[in-house]
């Protein structure tokens, strides 16, 4: 036994001398009691049956804890071949944390969002101003239309229906509204007058034809209208 | 495919009477490493805590249309990262008189405000070293290094190329090593 201890030890001495020299002791050291105890604690393990007892949760955490394995190696292996340096570097994280903090951490619930009522806007209330422009924009149109209707275009005339026009409209300035209806009223059967007034905008010039001299002279005589010149 | 424990849980959220009880173990399960995650980038704890509550609120209001062809813990990086960047972009809005630098500045500031901070230690320069990085290999770098993330996954939650990923952890790391030597004067 001790030659053939020796003929090992000639042997490495020829390949590695200094793992020669290093000797074959073992650093590691067990239990005190150890070998005393492992008879018994086989025989009753046997005895129980219960040889291939494994922690509990050992088979899901196994697959996991190889994963981080392989995965850690090829992080290691890859960042070796970047920076050796930096791969010696210990990756313990340096920052300080409140104590307990993730066990106290308790997590928030968050509320479940109950739909809020939809909102309901006044227009009365809101829009007021609003409403008063639009009335205003209305009104302001609709005044632009009005002279635009009663202010024909004067290139729409002719020069005789100009002067007609402008003779009955100083003749008509100082006749109040009360004693035209009253003429009108006396002078039913005369229509022709009437019309006149109805058509005044469309055509001034067909309405003065259609009455007499006669007629438009009584009634300026006997209605005190002081006619221009006269 | 998701793996068999969070499809339960999945499960159990999409049940009004589990619901609470799986957000409670979801974020029993998941909690330190998204909040390590949400710190490495945001540096100060109260920040860190304030984007915890916002990722998991968000995951709260998203976990029923979750779709299934993820990991559960892929979808929480991408939430927990893009959280911790709104946070940053918002930091940024309310110096809008500082410059980037100011920015990098604040946030060693903050590192440095650590009770346990030690200028001497490695693995605090280190985390200085990180802070030089731009924004986006500051993230590679931490997802690789620290969570030691594959590749696959990390495009998932960066949606960047696999190959530009790979870039980015090799320029990070080549950057870090060289801030690393100049601070130690081997360079």
């Amino acid at each position: 036994m001790k030659a053939e201890n020796n003929q090992i030890i000639n042997e490495l001495q020829e390949v590695a001398p200094h793992l020669a020299a290093a000797g074959s002791e073992l650093p590691y050291g067990v239990p005190a009691g150890y070998f005393d105890g492992f008879v018994s604690s086989m025989l009753l393990k046997v005895r129980r049956g219960n040889l291939s007892d494994v922690p509990a949760g050992y088979f899901n955490q196994f697959a996991v804890q190889m994963l981080n394995k392989v995965r850690n190696n090829e992080v290691r292996t890859e960042l070796e071949e970047i920076s050796p340096f930096l791969n010696s570097l210990p990756k313990s994280m340096p920052f300080s944390l409140p104590n307990d903090y993730f066990e106290e951490l308790q997590p928030t619930i968050p509320k479940e969002k109950v739909p809020e009522p939809a909102k309901v806007v006044s227009i009365g209330r809101t829009s007021q101003w609003k409403q008063w422009a639009a009335a205003a924009a209305i009104l302001f149109t609709l005044g632009i239309g009005w002279q635009f209707l009663i202010n024909k275009p004067v290139e729409t005339m002719t020069a005789s229906s100009i002067d007609t026009a402008a003779s009955v409209d100083t003749l008509l300035t100082g006749v109040d509204a009360n004693s035209l209806t009253e003429f009108l009223e006396e002078e039913q059967a005369n229509s022709a007058f009437a019309s006149l007034l109805m058509v005044a905008e469309q055509d001034v010039e067909t309405g003065v034809t259609q009455l007499t001299d006669e007629e438009l002279k009584w009634y300026l005589e006997n209605q005190a209208v002081a006619m221009p010149g006269t | 495919m998701i793996h068999p424990d969070d499809q339960e849980l999945l499960d159990q959220f999409r049940q009004p009477a589990l619901k609470e009880r799986a957000y409670t173990t979801l974020i029993r399960k998941y909690q330190e490493r998204i909040y390590w995650h949400i710190r490495r980038l945001v540096v100060d704890h109260e920040d860190a805590n304030d984007v915890m509550q916002n990722v998991f609120i968000k995951v709260w209001n998203g976990l029923d249309n979750f779709k299934e062809n993820s990991q559960i813990y892929t979808w929480l990086y991408r939430i927990a990262t893009n959280e911790s960047i709104s946070f940053l972009e918002l930091q940024k809005r309310k110096r809008a008189d500082y410059s980037l630098s100011d920015m990098e500045g604040a946030l060693e500031n903050k590192m440095r405000a650590d009770k346990g901070f030690d200028a001497q230690k490695l693995e605090w320069k280190l985390q200085l070293a990180i802070q030089k990085l731009p924004e986006k290999q500051r993230i590679v770098f931490n997802l690789r290094y620290f969570d030691e993330m594959p590749y696959e996954e990390m495009s998932r939650v960066l949606e960047t190329s696999e190959g530009g990923l790979k870039a980015s952890y090799h320029h990070a790391a080549k950057k870090i090593e060289e801030f690393l030597l100049k601070e130690a004067g081997e360079y």
